[in-house]
């Protein structure tokens, strides 16, 4: 039995082992006590949540540490939300507790004093986000050193929330700032729960690491799901908003989300915050009314970090029913012990994150439940055809049925052009320099791996915008200094976040802090937050805070979110869902009922394998069942070709143009074969949302759109005419 | 070409300074050009400064104007008068004001390079210390007729000392200040040499906490962010009493408060400045001299520089008569022209001059070689803006050590070549990787 690692394990671990009860080490446990204990490469654990991934990457460098103890902090752990650290704190615990291996945390919340503590006697494992290391970074560049001179290993928990985003080519940025400050490489293990593709994400976490990535195999357990998708008719939204729950069938429909969710352990996810506080808040009524429990919790970015702490806390700890209401906060593997079932409100807008959000259920042995409720308001009876189909509601059997037929995960998009993070590093790399010189800051700053595509001509363009927007300011000496303007951002904590960040208001109850907002309500004005309703009694526009007091009743309100990128594939998927007739399981009896409407309704108008449907006199619909990239791809197309793009739905774009239908076709085939340069398409600026836009020469966001967004590739193989 | 005599000791101290690019501190009247107006009016500060005034200075040049060899040579004059010069260059850890600690940063340099005329090269403060209790001392045996065999020879010394502590009670802090002499005079004469530096660690600012100086030395005080301008009067006052003329404060590279990125420390260093600058125009301060140095955009520049602080500008702005060819002297503000070519060649002449002499030499360079030389470099200087005489004088004895010993060789050859690698500007000396090399704005 020597080969079996257990035994390579510290005594200590071991104990744990036998004091829990845990009869054998895990499958992905021992892949990663192999990986760690017999190489020297960088290690990626992917597989379903509650595998006990996090376990399998502690065990083994916590024996490494055990054995040789790391004279700085040994193991950086790094962790996209705040709300994990303080879970991940707890687990651990247990764990170390005879180990005298001490584990920080570092983030916002976390009191100077314990800080300071540790860049005393720096040692052990820190849990912190990466806005916390920038901020080190920026403001305590000789610390990085002390605390992490003799550093082995940066566990990157829920790997696959970083790729693809601007957050994540930050922490690559930071890691290997750290790298060639301390001067060594340590290894670095990721941990992500579902992977399309591992090799993206395996380039990924070796970037700027030049060391190797194994990936073990780790056989998947089939594990039981199960599903449930249902439909309601929701009367027509109004604009004021008022007795919308007094009707009859809006009341079937919160009856059923209540019904469902009764006595259980559950979460319902909102897309969208003011979704989720409005079901919240109806809930607590219908509870009221029938004189149950008011067991109903709220769980999002705008609330309060106490609020989101104390739901966590009663979510983990009571073994009671508890119903969340939350949005993308809890996809993430915040340990919430075993939840019976998902409540899901509309698709989901990815099969990613449909299995986040699964997967927070049946955690050890239960099966993994989710019930889907799509709405669907009252239409106008002069409404055009392709208004009349619920593609949302089609759109969640699509990603239902690519998951258990294929398996299939969206890839994940690196950006090639990511300008917004070249601003952002560029700044905090002058915070942290001082004055500098143009050559020394781009050596810095443009050798740093994820920048490697962007030309020395372009930062220098870059730059000398950052001097004229005075961001940056170019002394006698010819030599860089953070300018007026700049020196205003970097100096405020807001800087470290690269993600967006509205202007948010503090929500308060006399003193006592509800959540933030964005929006400015006005005086009088009532809305929903952490699951009540308030009503505005003052606001103190200067320190951005909104008095409000506790009322009843309930009101709806919206937040600003940003339109979520749909697959090619999900589109395909779709139609196939509407032309076939197939039955599916999952689908409740009024699901069923609209689906075949659906189908009856495209199959009469002929819409599924039709390319060109007229729409009026000189108007048509292009059905080309492209994803958001490739649909907007044709978009540009179709008007250098000289059509009109008057709209753009779900499943194809609408043209205005005096062209035949024929020649339309002519035209589609020609986009379909000939070269495109994507450079001389858009003619108009374009660029992708971003949160330091407005820092960026036009021209260069304009790149980045053509280079990041368009997807010439897609939109042509993806065409079918 | 006149023989001058220049000791070896001199000439060798300079040549080695030059070298490497640092200001020479002994010899530099030997190199001097130019500048008499300026060094007058700094001269007639320094008389000022003997009679019990204060004065208060900004010397303002470009990069390359030879401000550093200016302070230099001030600081070279005030010893020889026998002044007492402390000197510091500001970096972003040592400023005026600071939120992690870098006024006392600042504070502390000074004071480790508190230097006399026996001691130039810092670390004065102990023995100015010594030299005034073994003054007193002798003062005391020759007075009262005693010798320090006799019993109250101590008590005698001690009472001395407390005339001299006493009129310094009176102020800011003079009380702690004058309890820490009195320690240290304590711990001379018991000799106790830990006490004797724990006092000076205190006189340093070399304590972090009160609690720590109240343990060891029972002073509930320690020189701070906030005060440490309180104890340079301070000194100014005891050195004076110690037999010195007065204390010279000489602060180069200001530029980088001009850099600090955070217009609230920039405001408060700018603060601390008027507050210092009020003081001595004021009369409030004496037998202190501040010298600080500075480029013209530190001065001048109106959104981060100096001139942004409306109180300062209005003071130190120059007067409405006075231009580039009419200067007024006697204002704070002594504005440094960059040397013209014809004095760049004389002194190139002298350096030249003083090579010969001191490896006792005679060189084959003629005025069409040196002019070869200084077209070889101010062609560089019109393309690079970081070329200043700095790095024209390290190249030209580099290229003076390279025909001392290779005498078959010629300027014309050496430059010819290509070969031969420039000096760099100080800014340009981080690794930068050939690829990056050539990425100006």
């Amino acid at each position: 039995m020597i080969t079996n690692p257990f035994y390579k394990l510290a005594p200590f671990i071991q104990d744990y082992i036998y004091r829990n009860k845990w009869t054998e080490l895990r499958e992905v446990q021992v892949a990663a006590c192999k990986v760690i204990f017999d190489t020297d490469d960088n290690l990626l654990l992917s597989s379903g949540t509650a595998s006990g991934k996090t376990e399998a990457a502690f065990l083994p460098v916590l024996t490494e540490l055990y054995e040789k103890s790391s004279a700085s902090v040994g193991v950086l752990y790094i962790s996209p939300l705040k709300a994990l650290i303080n879970d991940q704190f707890y687990r651990l615990d247990g764990l170390l507790e005879e180990a005298h291996i001490s584990v920080h945390r570092w983030h916002g919340d976390v009191s100077q004093n314990d800080k300071n503590k540790l860049l005393k006697h720096p040692k052990g494992v820190l849990q912190i986000t990466p806005e916390s290391l920038e901020g080190m970074l920026m403001n305590k560049k000789s610390e990085i050193i002390s605390l992490f001179w003799d550093l082995r290993y940066i566990i990157i928990d829920e790997l696959h929330n970083f790729m693809g985003c601007d957050r994540g080519v930050q922490l690559l940025c930071i890691m290997e700032r750290i790298q060639k400050l301390i001067n060594i490489i340590p290894r670095r293990i990721g941990l992500s729960a579902t992977l399309g593709d591992f090799k993206q994400a395996e380039k990924w976490l070796s970037s700027g690491t030049g060391k190797n990535v194994i990936t073990p195999k780790i056989s998947m357990k089939s594990q039981k799901i199960r599903l449930a998708v249902e439909h309601f008719w929701l009367a027509k939204e109004q604009e004021d908003d008022k007795n919308d729950d007094t009707d009859e069938k809006n009341k079937q429909y919160l009856e059923y989300i209540y019904k469902n969710t009764f006595a259980k352990r559950c979460i319902i996810f909102g897309n969208s915050r003011s979704e989720i506080e409005y079901i919240i808040a109806t809930m607590k009524q219908i509870a009221k009314k029938n004189r149950t429990d008011d067991i109903y919790y709220i769980h999002h970015g705008n609330i309060s970090a106490t609020i989101r702490e104390y739901t966590e806390k009663a979510m983990k700890t009571l073994d009671e029913p508890i119903v969340t209401g939350a949005t993308v906060t809890l996809e993430l593997g915040v340990d919430i012990g075993s939840l019976e079932r998902i409540m899901q409100l509309d698709s989901p807008f990815t099969v990613s994150s449909f299995l986040q959000r699964i997967g927070r259920t049946g955690r050890r042995g239960t099966s993994s439940e989710m019930w889907f409720v799509c709405k669907e308001y009252e239409h106008n009876p002069d409404e055009i055809l392709l208004k009349l189909i619920n593609w949302n509601f089609i759109q969640c059997i699509a990603i239902i049925q690519l998951y258990i037929e294929e398996r299939w995960i969206e890839p994940i998009d690196m950006q090639r052009l990511p300008y917004g993070i070249l601003y952002h590093q560029t700044m905090s790399i002058m915070a942290s320099l001082g004055e500098t010189n143009p050559s020394y800051l781009a050596q810095t700053v443009l050798s740093l791996t994820p920048f490697k595509n962007i030309s020395k001509e372009d930062y220098k363009l870059f730059l000398n915008y950052l001097v004229y927007i005075k961001h940056l300011e170019l002394s006698e000496r010819r030599s860089l200094l953070i300018g007026l303007e700049g020196e205003k951002l970097i100096n405020s904590f807001k800087f470290y976040a690269v993600f967006k960040t509205y202007n948010e208001y503090s929500v308060k109850n006399e003193s006592i802090e509800i959540g933030t907002i964005q929006v400015k309500f006005p005086k009088g004005e009532r809305f929903a937050l952490a699951g009540q309703t308030w009503e505005v009694i003052d606001i103190d526009d200067k320190n951005q805070i909104i008095f409000v007091k506790k009322i009843q009743g309930k009101s709806k309100n919206r937040w600003f979110g940003e339109g979520a990128i749909i697959h090619t594939k999900i589109l395909k998927k779709m139609r196939e869902v509407i032309e076939g007739e197939e039955e599916y399981k999952y689908l409740h009896p009024n699901a069923i009922k609209r689906l075949s409407e659906i189908r009856k309704l495209a199959s009469n108008a002929k819409i599924i394998n039709r390319t060109i449907v007229k729409l009026g006199v000189n108007e048509y619909c292009i059905l080309s069942w492209l994803g958001t990239r490739a649909l907007t791809t044709l978009c540009y197309c179709l008007e250098k070709k000289g059509l009109e793009v008057k709209k753009v739905v779900t499943i194809g774009v609408c043209v205005s143009t005096t062209k035949a239908e024929d020649e339309i076709m002519n035209i589609l085939k020609e986009i379909k074969e000939e070269k495109i340069d994507k450079y001389a398409l858009v003619n108009k600026h374009a660029e992708i949302g971003g949160k330091f836009n407005q820092y960026i020469p036009k021209e260069l966001l304009q790149k980045q759109y053509i280079e990041d967004f368009l997807d010439i590739e897609d939109m042509q193989i993806n065409l079918e005419l | 070409m006149v023989e001058t005599k220049i000791p070896k000791r001199i000439s060798s101290a300079l040549l080695n300074s030059l070298t490497v690019g640092v200001v020479p501190r002994v010899g530099l009247e030997h190199i001097a050009i130019g500048r008499n107006k300026e060094i007058d009016a700094l001269l007639y500060d320094i008389n000022n400064i003997e009679e019990g005034g204060a004065c208060f200075r900004f010397i303002v040049g470009k990069y390359g104007s030879g401000k550093s060899f200016l302070l230099q040579h001030i600081r070279n004059y005030a010893l020889e008068k026998g002044f007492v010069v402390v000197d510091s260059d500001l970096s972003p850890e040592r400023r005026f004001v600071g939120s992690k600690g870098q006024g006392l940063a600042n504070y502390k340099e000074l004071m480790q390079n508190m230097s006399t005329k026996t001691k130039s090269d810092g670390g004065a403060l102990s023995l100015i210390l010594e030299r005034w209790i073994s003054g007193i001392q002798t003062l005391v045996a020759k007075k009262y007729f005693v010798t320090p065999e006799d019993n109250y020879f101590l008590k005698c010394v001690e009472d001395k000392v407390f005339d001299v502590v006493n009129e310094m009670e009176g102020m800011v802090h003079g009380f702690d200040f004058a309890r820490a002499i009195n320690l240290y005079l304590k711990a001379y004469n018991s000799g106790d040499d830990n006490k004797k530096s724990a006092v000076l660690r205190w006189f340093r600012g070399e304590y972090s906490t009160k609690t720590e100086a109240n343990k060891e030395l029972g002073i509930n005080v320690i020189v701070s962010d906030d005060n440490w301008y309180e104890y340079l009067k301070l000194f100014s006052q005891f050195i004076v009493r110690a037999g010195y003329k007065g204390l010279i404060v000489i602060i180069d590279e200001l530029v980088n408060l001009y850099k600090i990125s955070n217009s609230i420390t920039r405001q408060s260093n700018y603060e601390k400045i008027l507050t210092i600058f009020n003081d001595t125009m004021q009369g409030k301060a004496k037998n202190i001299g501040f010298i600080l140095g500075g480029t013209p955009q530190f001065i001048e520049d109106p959104r981060r520089g100096l001139f942004s602080y409306e109180a300062l500008k209005s003071r130190i702005e120059e007067g409405r008569f006075s231009n580039a060819g009419l200067r007024d002297m006697f204002g704070p503000v002594i504005r440094l022209e960059v040397l013209t070519s014809d004095e760049l060649f004389f002194l190139v002449q002298k350096i030249l001059e003083i090579h010969t002499i001191h490896y006792g030499y005679q060189s084959k360079v003629r005025h069409e070689d040196l002019m070869v030389f200084m077209q070889a470099e101010f062609s560089r200087i019109g393309t690079d803006e970081f070329i200043t005489p700095r790095e024209v004088i390290r190249d030209f004895l580099e290229i003076l050590n390279i025909l001392y010993q290779n005498p078959n060789m010629s300027i014309q050859g050496i430059l010819g070549e290509g070969e031969f690698e420039f000096a760099k500007s100080n800014l340009i000396d981080k690794k930068i990787h050939e690829e990056y090399a050539e990425f100006v704005l």
